[in-house]
């Protein structure tokens, strides 16, 4: 039997990045990159106060996947993937990304790859609420989904 | 034959439904649908050939033909993840 390399999430609640961790620790493993994207507080000089996000869950779950896959097939890695929808205050945990890897240099490159693809083909769309409204944001350059 | 259609983001809001079924005639393409669905909802998009869809959960071309039961989901530029 094959060793499940991949693991995938997508939650309202608080992400727990031990999950992650623990799934991709191996003791043939001699690094773990975990990543965090944080809710941060301001966005093009706006004053941010909350953020939502919204997803097309069938589907992120099924591209979150196919990532992961485009990864084992470039990197010998373990990877787990954990991204929270809903209301997100500022300072909170909106994704993780971890990766387990015999060396160093592929773990990080594969955990800097699944960052970068997330934002080009996986339907999770951000609404930031800010002091005097909110905004969908929507980046047309970096959506590639036929890619 | 009737296709279920699916709205999200900033689609959702501008439709002012999350869903909404269409009726289409057989052979329709995707592109003869969202012409449909802009023509219901024109507020969606000034120009319907940039609309980007899924079909059962695949990015889709427009000139993809549609089968009786197939869910189509009108997709916005996504922003997941963390910049």
């Amino acid at each position: 039997m094959t060793i499940e390399k991949i693991h995938v999430e997508i939650s309202e609640l608080k992400l727990d990045q031990s999950i992650a961790k623990n799934f991709v620790s191996s003791n043939s493993h001699g690094a773990c990159t975990i990543f965090e994207g944080v809710t941060r507080d301001h966005s093009d000089n706006r004053k941010v106060k909350f953020l939502e996000y919204e997803c097309y869950k069938p589907m992120a779950i099924k591209k979150l996947k196919q990532i992961c896959e485009e990864i084992i097939e470039k990197w010998d890695v373990k990877v787990s993937i954990l991204h929270r929808i809903g209301k997100l205050e500022i300072g909170e945990v909106s994704l993780i990304v971890a990766t387990g890897s015999p060396h160093r240099k592929e773990g990080i490159q594969a955990c800097e790859y699944s960052v970068d693809r997330i934002k080009e083909i996986v339907p999770i769309w951000k609404k930031e609420f800010f002091e005097g409204g909110s905004i969908w944001i929507e980046d047309e350059n970096g959506f590639r989904p036929f890619s | 034959m009737e296709i279920e259609v699916l709205f999200f983001a900033s689609y959702r809001e501008k439709a002012g439904v999350k869903s909404c079924t269409f009726e289409i005639s057989h052979g329709s393409n995707l592109k003869g649908l969202i012409d449909k669905i802009v023509q219901k909802f024109p507020k969606l998009h000034s120009d319907p050939s940039k609309i980007v869809a899924a079909i059962n959960e695949e990015f889709s071309d427009q000139s993809q033909i549609l089968s009786e039961g197939d869910i189509v989901a009108l997709i916005p530029p996504v922003s997941g993840g963390s910049k």
